[in-house]
Parts: structure tokens; C-alpha cells; sequence
């Protein structure tokens, strides 16, 4: 069944489920959550290398969901609203947030988006380029060494490094839709090589003089040519570790196991230490609209429990739509 | 027999957040159910019986019969006396009467507290959303533990 993230949380409220497990197919754990208590905890240990995700695109997978941030999120925070109100009515430019590419990749340029309710926010097409560039690569098994259960769902389909440009450019989608965007292009010129720090500069240079760029980059070569060029520029702190607990509300955790099994293909849920379904986040045919949509495909072990569960879901699903036909009439 | 009555307030997935919680929780399946509206609310009833049909059918298996009774929520007595006399007539043909006084605005859900006390329904129920961060969501998509039917 292809579900969206939010459509996990009808199953584990079918099953009471208070403990899950998300595991690789193999059977290395990776997350759990207490979902009573609305905690999460990383289980993968930091060595973790060489499998199809490490521990690294865990943590990269808790950024996209929200539940960790940079380590300097909340002078982040404080600098973003400064520079879009106090600016303004000062020198009376209209303040623009910029966003590298990495933003999109981590989904932070949308909790910011979110978190500040910012007006506008700009980006350069070089970012969007390099994203679809990226989201054509295929896997290969030599590349890309998969363990046993894999090999066969990654078998002609997408590489993980276009599995995470996929998400990328989902979250860029999303971001366009949450707010005015503005998309900075420059020109290559011919006979240079072609460097993704000269161009994103030279984008947000090419956009209107009325306008006060502060670019937010997790690149400090970026930042500190950008800088060079009077680009105002804030660091974005990469988070290299997560603490042993998180807090961790449904929605986060719903999204961060879709996450994981965008990163890995796939991934195993258990409640209680029990296997419960397979999620798949390639599939035969997948189509970009459901990259953009974030689905993910659902296998219940139980076939009982998946009939009840896709009577569920549809009816849920329906009656969602129904009441936002509601909405017009209030 | 079964008759659910449930007032109705301005989000219609708080009237059917609670509906579900009812029937799925306390085995509720009312053969009726009688929606108590105001002028604002009565242009929700069209929505609410597609979506409860969807809900009764599809995941619980029966077909309710959907009955809208306007009232005036600013004259608290006057409507404490019409919902009192819906229950009663209904229990005097042999329903069980539950009443639901979770979607409405104050006035109207104090009215038919009131009024479900004095005719002595079988059941009163208020569903409390524990994080309001939920609101306006539909109840297979609430985390569980964030959601208590109370039974009054």
C-alpha cells in the first residue's frame, strides 16, 4: 500500500504500540522510540560505516525530521529575525534569507522557513541544478556494495546519492510552497571551470540591489567567499552526534522513519521487538510526484492486520478530504 | 437501539474525531444520530453525514441515520430544555441515548451536559485532545496517547 508518513501513526494507534524499533532490513537497529513518552534513541553506535546507511546519515535523517538541530540553531534563529524585521524598517531594503544547497538536504532551510515565518527566501537555480543532476545517478552494485536484502530493490533503481537528492528536492518543493521564492541565476562563463561556490555567489549577485541577501550556509569556504563579496552570511553548525535521548513528538518520528528508508531503500518496523511491516521507499516505478509527496510503501506482515489497516487509511484519508471541503463554508 | 446525540461546533473534525473515539472505544454503533447545530454550524451537517457514512460503513460496518436539530446556543435554558426532551423521547422508544459534548463552543456543550444529566442518558462522553497541536486533525492520525474518551 503507498502511504504518505502520517498514515504510520494510524497503524501504531491500531496496535497501541507505546515502543518501536526501526531496523535495516538486515537487522541492524537503527532508531527507537517511546512513543508514550515522546522520546527517541539513536541505537546505531557511531562506528557504524559500511552499511547502507552510517551513522552519519542517521544523524542527517534527525535533521530532515526536525528533531536535532545545528548546535547553534537558536543564535541561527535570532540572527534570521533580526535581519528580516530590524533591517527593514531601518535602511528600508527588503531583507531576503538565501539558503545553500545543503539546506535543502537537511530540510533545515524548511523548519526555518517555519519556525520564523519568513516572508521570502531566495536560493541559487546552481543549487536546484546540482540537486537534479544528482537525483539521475543509478546504483551500482560495485559502487555501491548493498548487503543481501537490497541488492534486489536497488537493482536499476536509484543510487543513495539520488535517494537524498530526491529528498532534497522535495523539501526544496515543499519550502517553494510554503512562502515567496526567489531563484538567482547567473550566467557560466565560458572558459572557467565550473565551481559551485563561484556560481552561487555569483547568482545572489545578479539579484535586485533593493534587495538585503543573508545567506545561511553549512560551508565555510562558502561563507567565507561569500563574505569576501559583502554577501552577509550565517554559518550553519553541522550536528556530528545526537545526545543519547531525544525529544521526539509522532510527526518527527513518523518523518524520520521515512527518512531512513529513503536513505537505505528500505527499512523494517517493529513494535514491542516485534516484526510489523516493511517500508520501502524505492520501488518499481516510482514516480516523481510520489518523491515529491514523500510516499513510502507499506508492507504489513499480518495479513489481517494490513486488510483492516488499508480500510483505515483510505477511510481516514477520505474523510480528510472531506473536511477541508468544510473549510469553505466557515 | 442505539441513538448518538452530538452537538456541533465550527471544526467539523472535532465532531468526527470524537464520532470515531466513541464507536471504536465504546462499541457504540447508534442506529441515529442527531446533530445538535446552531445557525452557523447547521451548513456543516451536509459534510458530517458524507463523512460519518464513510466512517460507520466502511471501517465499523452499519448505516446511521443522521438527524439535524437546530437550537439557539445564547439561550442556554431554553436549549438545556430542547436537548432534554430529544433524549427523553428517544429513550421512551427504547434507544439507549449517548451524548457527545465535545465539539461545541461552551454554552452548547454545557447545555447538553446539563440536559443528558437530567434525563439520565446512558452515556455522556467528552474527548480530550491532551496536546492542541492536534487540532483540526481526524482521529486515526491523533497519536493514541494523546486522546482520553471520557465517560462522565
Amino acid at each position: 500500500m503507498i502511504v504518505s508518513p502520517e498514515d504510520i501513526t494510524i497503524l501504531l494507534n491500531m496496535l497501541q504500540a507505546c515502543k518501536i524499533e526501526v531496523k535495516l532490513l538486515t537487522g541492524a537497529e537503527l532508531v527507537s522510540a517511546d512513543i508514550e513518552n515522546q522520546t527517541l534513541r539513536v541505537e546505531a553506535k557511531p562506528s557504524l560505516q559500511g552499511e547502507i546507511v552510517n551513522y552519519r546519515d542517521i544523524i542527517d535523517c534527525l535533521q530532515l525530521s526536525g528533531i536535532l538541530k545545528p548546535p547553534n540553531h537558536t543564535e541561527t534563529v535570532e540572527t534570521v529575525r533580526q535581519h528580516t524585521t530590524m533591517k527593514q524598517s531601518l535602511l528600508g531594503a527588503k531583507p531576503v534569507v538565501a539558503f545553500d544547497t545543503n539546506q535543502f538536504y537537511t530540510g533545515y532551510a524548511n523548519h526555518l522557513i517555519e519556525e520564523t515565518k519568513m516572508e521570502a527566501f531566495a536560493y541559487s537555480k546552481a543549487s536546484k541544478r546540482e540537486i537534479e543532476w544528482r537525483m539521475e545517478e543509478k546504483w551500482s552494485p560495485k559502487k555501491e556494495p548493498a548487503p543481501k536484502p537490497y541488492q534486489h530493490i536497488l537493482h536499476g533503481r536509484e543510487s543513495k546519492k539520488a535517494r537524498k537528492a530526491k529528498v532534497a528536492y522535495a523539501n526544496l518543493l515543499k519550502a517553494r510552497r510554503k512562502t515567496v521564492c526567489l531563484e538567482a541565476e547567473a550566467p557560466i562563463t565560458s572558459g572557467t571551470s565550473f565551481n559551485m561556490d563561484t556560481h552561487i555567489i555569483a547568482s545572489l549577485k545578479k539579484l535586485p540591489q533593493t534587495l538585503d541577501i543573508l545567506l545561511l550556509t553549512s560551508d565555510s569556504n562558502l561563507a567565507l567567499r561569500a563574505a569576501g563579496e559583502n554577501i552577509k552570511t550565517a554559518y550553519i553548525e553541522q550536528p556530528t552526534e545526537a545526545p543519547a535521548t531525544l525529544k521526539a513528538i509522532q510527526k518527527q518520528v513518523n518523518m524520520t522513519i521515512y527518512s531512513l528508508a529513503a536513505y537505505s531503500s528500505a527499512v523494517e518496523l517493529t513494535v514491542e521487538g516485534i516484526p510489523t511491516a516493511k517500508i520501502y521507499a524505492v520501488w518499481p516505478g516510482k514516480t516523481a510526484i510520489e518523491w515529491a509527496q514523500e510516499k513510502i510503501k507499506l508492507e504489513i506482515a499480518n495479513e489481517n492486520l494490513a486488510n483492516k489497516y488499508r480500510k483505515r487509511a483510505r477511510t481516514a484519508r477520505k474523510v480528510k478530504n472531506i473536511v477541508k471541503e468544510a473549510s469553505s463554508l466557515l | 437501539m442505539q441513538a448518538l446525540v452530538q452537538t456541533v461546533g465550527v471544526h467539523p473534525s472535532a465532531v468526527l474525531t470524537s464520532y470515531w473515539a466513541i464507536v471504536e472505544e465504546e462499541a457504540v454503533k447508534p442506529e441515529v444520530i442527531v446533530y445538535i447545530c446552531t445557525t452557523q454550524s447547521e451548513k456543516l451537517t451536509p459534510i458530517l453525514r458524507r463523512a460519518t457514512a464513510e466512517i460507520s460503513q466502511h471501517v465499523f460496518g452499519f448505516t446511521p441515520k443522521t438527524v439535524c436539530r437546530k437550537v439557539n446556543e445564547a439561550r442556554v435554558l431554553e436549549t438545556v430544555m430542547n436537548i432534554k426532551m430529544l433524549i427523553l423521547n428517544y429513550k421512551e422508544k427504547g434507544y439507549n441515548v449517548y451524548v457527545d459534548i465535545t465539539p461545541s463552543r461552551k454554552t452548547l456543550s454545557a447545555s447538553a451536559l446539563k440536559a443528558a444529566i437530567e434525563a439520565k442518558a446512558d452515556g455522556i462522553y467528552y474527548l480530550l485532545l491532551k496536546n492542541p497541536q492536534y487540532i483540526g486533525e481526524i482521529y486515526p492520525y491523533i497519536p493514541r496517547h494523546q486522546l482520553k474518551l471520557v465517560k462522565i
